[in-house]
Parts: C-alpha cells; structure tokens; sequence
C-alpha cells in the first residue's frame, strides 16, 4: 500500500471518528436540547371532551342527551391576497359562504359553516389538510325529544359542557364526565400529523341520570 | 496457485462484493426514500420514478462495464468536452429548481448533467496528470485549469454543493495522481483565499457561514437548516422514533428524501440504524479500495483510487452537512438519496473502477 493511501485511509478514519462522536453526542443526553425544543415546536396537547350523560325520566323515557356536531371556521387570513382569494372561492362554492362584510378589520377566526353534514364534513376535512387557515371543531349539542331544548342551560366551555340550571345544574357533576387528554404531533406549517394523535388519558364518559317523580317536577 | 491466478481471483471477488454492496446500499435508499415521505403520503410517486432511475442506472452500469477501459480512456478529452459543453449551456436552456440553473428537461425527465460528468472529469484529469508530453508543472497547471473551468461552470448555476463535491474530489484525485505536494498545499492556498474572497462578496455566503456558527442567531431563517438536521438526530436517539412518529423526517427536515436524507435515516434509525449504513458504506469503499490493491497497473490504480474518493468525498459532504459539522448546502447521498442523474453518475463512476479493476488481457506484476 502506497504511503498516500495509508495518509488517505487515516483521514478518512478521522472524518469517520468525527462523524460517530457527532452522532454520540446528538444521540446521548447531550441532545436534550435538541429534543426538548422539537418538542416546544411540534407537540401539542389537548383536552378530548367527555360525552354528557342522559337523562331518562322516572318510567324511563329519554328526555335528554348530547349529540355531536361539527362546524367550520376560518381560523386567521391567508398569507396572501392569492391565496386569500382562493379560499373564498373554496368556502363561497362548497359552504355557501357569503364573503360580503369581509375585510381588512374582520377579526378572526369566522365560522363558515355550523352544524356540518356528512358531505360537508368530508369536503371539510380535506380542505383544512391543504389550508391550515381553515379548521373542524367539534361541538355537543344538547338535545331533548321535542327540540325545545334551551342553550343557555347547557354551555360548553372548553370542550366540555357544564349545567347552569334546572336538573342539569343539579346533577352538573354526575352528567359531566370526565375530559381525556390528547397529544399530537403539528407539522412545519401547523397541521395535525394524523399518525402522531395518541390519546394519554381517555375520556370518562358522564353517568345518565334517572329521575324520580319528585326532581322531575323540579326540572 | 501463481500469483496471476490468485490476483485474478481476488478481483472477481471484490467485484461481486461490490455490485452486491452496492445492491444492498440501493434497496437501502430505496426503504428510506418510503420512509421519508410515507406520512406526507406523496412517497407512491418518487418511490416509482426513483425505481425506474435505479434500474436504468444498472443497466447503464452493465453496458459500460463492457466497455474497455481503454477505449472510454482514448475518447475521455472529446466526453469531457461535450460534458463541459453540457454545463456551459445550462444558464441558456436550462431549467431552474430551487434557484439553481442544473436541469435540463427532457419530455417528463429532468437531467442533471453535472452528475453525469463527475466520471468524466476525474478521469480527465488523471489522465492529464499521467500524460508524458508534458512537465510535471505543466500538467499540474493543466489538471488545476480543469478544476477551475467545472469549478466556474458549476457556480454559474450555482451549485455550492456540487462544486464542493468537484473540489474535494479534483483535489484528491491530483493527490492520488502524485502531484508534488507543495503545488496542492499552493493551489489549496490559493482556494483558500478564493474561498474567502467569494464569501466577502456574496453576502448569502456570509450568512450562511455566519448562520452556520451561531444557528440561534436567524432561526427561522439561516439557521432553520442547521437546527432541523440537529433535532432529526437527536430526536431518533439510540434506534430511533416509531415510524409513524417521524416527524422531522416528512416534514421539517427540507427535502428530506434527498439533500437531508442522511438526518431523516437517523431520525427514523436512531444511532444504530444509522451506524450500520455507515459500515455498509465502509464495506463498499474498501471493497474499492482493495481492488485498486490487486490492480497492478499504477495508471488504473488512480483511476480506481480518484473514482472511489470522489464518491466518498460527496458522501462525507452530505453526512457532515446532516449532523450539522459543515454549512448547509445540497449533496445527495450516493445511491441512497432520490435523483435519477445522481444515482445514474455514481454507476457510472462504478462501471469505470470495475472496468478499470478488471483485466481481459493476463497482466504482468510489477
């Protein structure tokens, strides 16, 4: 072997020394650093709402549940009047949004569209895949058997829906449940990497209620 | 057994292990480039162009490895000419990704000559070193000239990267060529301040160099890269993150299937996973290098020793630049990378030290 390769080859050993000791370093707790600011960056936790629980009257007839609905909004302004322009035309076409009052002042986020159905809901989701300005979020709507029920005995504050008269107020902390926790892992432009969703704590489901002559008379 | 036998014997051993190295080093970059893209769900698409790239590059492989050594060493001036001419017209006809003039398009296929020529201009400068016309001066200034035409050409699309990967290897193939030393230590003086130079000039040089030293300074901006690869290594830790956890490698990481392939491995592979890419890399460049050994013939020796260096210098280039020890630029991994025009270049320079290692003719021992 020539004296050249032999000088070559123990360069060539040196860059490699150089390259393992890097990734040593990066892999070992030395790279807490690293990892601990992908987490800041990426991760991101949420609260999974708890279904609220039912009501039944005394000779068990359903008197009130939750039903899930989901609507659309429009988070913040596009980066640029292009793509602005665009989502317009997306949300005017597919969602019958009307883009009269829109302007430079308009605060955010907007709601496009309440109470999405089926259809709806697929278009929305491959929408907001491809613009994050857009977002589904999920809402429980308190029902009862003939629609009267009033939305301001129950609100829903933070995923999760909370009594604030009658019955539901009563029995407030029987019904609720208990919020699960989610995280996520968020793409460089923000998105939900569906792949990454991992549920840390399931959500406790609300016990239904049955009520006696006496509290159904309170309600 | 004489010693003609046993030499023959031992370079068809090392061939085969070297197309077989090489196979596996391929299905390797083929796995990563699924991974990288798999959960942006893009990766049908690349995965079935690059295949296509591979297996054309393996039949080029075979074709040239037919070809005599000294016929594509008679014709290597007129190659390198219309290699260079290649190069020259890209600003003119060339089409632009990324800001860089590289590609020429043709119908569905982009071509990126400056990956093809690698072979050529290596061999043309070996060529130019063992020319026996000439001083030894001569042909220093020679081979330096060529150096600098590629040099120019290449960062007038411009491509730091490439460049780079001319550089090191023009550099280590006038090594191998037995240049004197203190002509390399003038003309990588000489680099030196015209490295230096371009760096005052250019002030996207100097904040990259700057970004390099202190990425906190521009994270968003020029220090995006230098911090992404730094967090894909250390997020795969000892044998990496779950697949579908890779984040960094199908998102942050900027094309991560190609320039930045190398920190996306060792997200997804962790330390171990990658170490043994490294080992399989060392396998398949002492494969290389020991068919130089058993090659008697001092000119064909450069040749294998020249080729196997260039491939080795971009392969070093584009590892250090993923574990964030040298600015960020773009170099592919050799074979594992996607890039049609960079797998097809590095066969070719395989077809070259396979056919320059082989012998058809019985040769006699120096």
């Amino acid at each position: 072997m020539s004296k050249r390769l032999k000088i070559f080859i123990f360069f060539c050993l040196m860059v490699l020394f150089l390259i393992v000791g890097r990734m040593v370093f990066l892999a070992s707790s030395s790279g807490e650093k690293w990892r601990s600011e992908a987490v800041t960056v990426s991760v991101k936790e949420g609260l999974l709402s708890a279904i609220r629980g039912r009501i039944f009257a005394a000779n068990g007839d359903l008197l009130v549940w939750s039903e899930r609905r989901y609507d659309l909004y429009w988070l913040e302004p596009a980066a640029d009047e292009k793509r602005q322009q665009k989502i317009l035309r997306i949300l005017e076409k597919n969602f019958a949004f009307s883009a009269a009052g829109l302007n430079s002042s308009t605060v955010y986020p907007i709601a496009v569209k309440y109470d999405l159905t089926a259809n709806e809901l697929e278009k929305a989701d491959g929408l907001s895949n491809i613009y994050p300005e857009l977002a589904i979020e999920l809402r429980w709507e308190r029902r009862n058997s003939d629609n009267t029920f009033d939305p301001g005995i129950v609100r829903q504050i933070n995923n999760m829906e909370y009594g604030f008269s009658g019955v539901e107020k009563t029995f407030d902390a029987i019904l609720r449940g208990t919020p699960g926790k989610y995280t996520v892992m968020l793409d460089r432009h923000g998105r939900w990497m569906n792949s990454t969703f991992r549920i840390v704590t399931p959500p406790q489901s609300g016990k239904d209620v049955y009520l006696s002559e006496e509290s159904a008379d309170r309600k | 057994m004489s010693k003609r036998h046993e030499q023959a014997q031992e370079i068809l051993m090392h061939t085969f292990l070297l197309a077989i190295l090489t196979a596996a080093i391929t299905v390797w970059g083929l796995l990563a480039l699924y991974k990288s893209l798999a959960l942006g769900g893009s990766w049908e698409h690349f995965l079935c162009r690059q295949s296509i790239w591979v297996l054309s590059a393996w039949v080029i492989f075979f074709l040239l490895c037919q070809v005599k050594f000294s016929t594509l060493y008679k014709w290597i001036f007129l190659l390198t000419g219309i290699g260079a001419a290649s190069l020259l017209f890209l600003p003119l006809f060339g089409l632009q990704v990324n800001g860089m003039n590289g590609w020429y398009e043709l119908g569905s296929l982009t071509v990126q000559p400056s990956e093809i020529t690698k072979a050529l201009y290596i061999l043309t400068l070996v060529r130019i070193m063992n020319s026996d016309d000439w001083s030894e001066l001569a042909r220093f200034t020679a081979a330096c000239a060529v150096v600098g035409v590629f040099g120019i050409l290449l960062l007038l699309q411009p491509d730091l990267g490439t460049t780079a990967v001319y550089l090191a290897g023009g550099v280590a193939t006038l090594y191998f060529c037995r240049a004197k030393i203190k002509y390399l230590l003038f003309s990588g003086a000489a680099a030196l301040l015209a490295a230096a130079a371009a760096i005052l000039i250019h002030p996207y040089m100097r904040s990259r160099l700057i970004n390099f030293f202190d990425p906190a300074m521009d994270p968003a901006g020029g220090g995006w890269h230098s911090r992404q690869f730094a967090i894909a290594v250390a997020r795969g830790e000892w044998f990496g993150v779950k697949s579908d956890m890779a984040v960094w490698s199908n998102s942050f990481l900027p094309l991560s299937h190609n320039d930045s392939i190398f920190a996306g491995m060792c997200e997804m592979l962790g330390f171990c996973g990658a170490l043994v890419l490294l080992m399989l890399y060392t396998a398949w460049f002492y494969q290389m290098y020991a068919l130089s050994y058993w090659r008697h013939n001092a000119l064909r020796r450069m040749v294998i020793n020249s080729m196997a260096c260039m491939i080795l210098m971009q392969t070093f280039l584009h590892i250090l630049v993923n574990l964030g020890l040298l600015p960020p630029t773009g170099v592919t991994l050799p074979l594992v990378s996607y890039g049609g025009s960079s797998a097809v270049g590095t066969m070719i320079m395989l077809a070259i030290i396979i056919s320059a290692g082989s012998s058809r003719k019985p040769q006699t021992l120096q």
